[in-house]
């Protein structure tokens, strides 16, 4: 396990909030120092689609809202249980014209994720993809998929496997 | 990593457009004939893609042709098994529109050319290509002109070619083709299209084609 800076459960984020809320709240002294600890990205609605038979890679969709400072999608990761390795592409328009005719997909280094802002990671734009699948995904399983954050490091996601 | 623009594919497409566009009055228009309402983008004039046939790796390499049965429905699409995001989602949706058909479902089949036939064997194809539509054909050709020709007749582009990082870069169409019991061209979603959409398109046409 390589040492990165934070280690983030998405419900442990929400407990610590609202644990933080409730604590302000009290007007306690150390509500006063979780309060002023800058929010970091939250990631909700993860999700990848079933694999259809034969199909070698895979992609996983998610929206990640932006914390109190602007931070960057920088890679993600998965078991090699789940496939041999995970990196964030996009689709785009191979020639930006024509109506999104042709399309094309390239990797991409970093996906900004703007303080407050949300980010979609969705179909036909921003994905997590899955290469050299380990096995199918089949509807009702779960995927692990650690995002790396430039300044929020690692933040776990679990991604249910549905149809959209 | 960043890659520059594919400006010979860029060209392409250009060319792709003008020609297009000089192939007849009110080529590819998007609104549609007289009492139209499908969402789709209806081809004027409907290309004829009859005379296109490619190995059918689902039925022993059978030449197939690109024409509907009668009565029925014929989607063509221009793909590849190994594509995480567009060729499922495209595919996915059409399944959840076919079967938003009922009983008429039966009458809308899918035939996948892959545009990657070096990775897709004929046995993966269909595979995949059927585990979206029961009894879907599984178009794939290692002669690259036979495969061109036939994109070529669709108006769909491709290529494949090494990446930096050494897997291959591919670029296709993500149109879903939608071909009548004439072998014409009659309707095109863009990606994206809803399946909600496409099933009512599907629905509309199969009225015109009669029951």
């Amino acid at each position: 396990m390589p040492a990165t800076p934070t280690r983030t459960r998405l419900a442990a984020t929400g407990l610590a909030t609202a644990l933080a809320l409730a604590l302000a709240a009290c007007g306690d002294d150390d509500a006063d120092s979780a309060s002023a600890e800058p929010e970091e990205v939250t990631v909700r609605d993860a999700w990848a689609r079933p694999t259809a038979a034969g199909q070698t890679a895979g992609a996983a969709y998610m929206v990640l809202t932006g914390g109190t400072e602007d931070d960057r999608l920088v890679g993600a990761e998965v078991d090699g249980s789940v496939a041999r390795t995970a990196e964030i592409h996009e689709t785009m328009p191979a020639g930006g014209m024509g109506g999104g005719d042709a399309m094309t997909m390239r990797e991409v280094d970093a996906v900004d994720v703007p303080a407050g802002e949300e980010v979609a990671l969705e179909p036909g734009g921003y994905h997590v993809m899955l290469l050299g699948l380990a096995g199918p995904l089949e509807e009702g399983d779960t995927v692990e998929v650690d995002l790396e954050l430039e300044h929020a490091g690692t933040i776990e996601v679990t991604a249910e496997v549905r149809d959209r | 990593m960043k890659r520059r623009p594919r400006r010979a594919l860029l060209a392409l497409v250009v060319a792709g457009l003008l020609t297009a566009g000089c192939a007849g009055d009110g080529g590819g228009t998007e609104t549609g004939g007289a009492g139209s309402t499908v969402t789709g983008i209806e081809r004027d004039p409907a290309p004829d893609v009859s005379t296109v046939a490619l190995p059918d790796a689902a039925a022993a390499g059978r030449p197939f042709r690109t024409v509907a049965g009668d009565g029925s429905l014929l989607l063509v699409y221009f793909g590849y098994t190994s594509c995480p995001d567009v060729c499922p989602t495209t595919l996915t949706d059409l399944r959840t529109a076919r079967r938003r058909l009922g009983d008429a479902a039966g009458r809308v089949d899918l035939a996948m050319v892959t545009i990657d036939p070096a990775r897709d064997t004929g046995e993966v194809l269909t595979r995949y290509v059927r585990s979206f539509v029961p009894g879907a054909h599984a178009l794939r050709s290692d002669d690259p002109a036979a495969l061109r020709a036939a994109a070529d007749a669709f108006g769909a582009d491709y290529s494949v070619s090494p990446g930096p990082s050494g897997r291959p870069e591919v670029v296709h169409t993500g149109n879903l083709y939608v071909v009548d019991d004439t072998g014409h061209l009659v309707l095109q979603w863009p990606f994206g299209t809803a399946a909600g959409d496409m099933a009512a398109d599907l629905a509309l046409l199969l009225g015109r084609t009669g029951s």
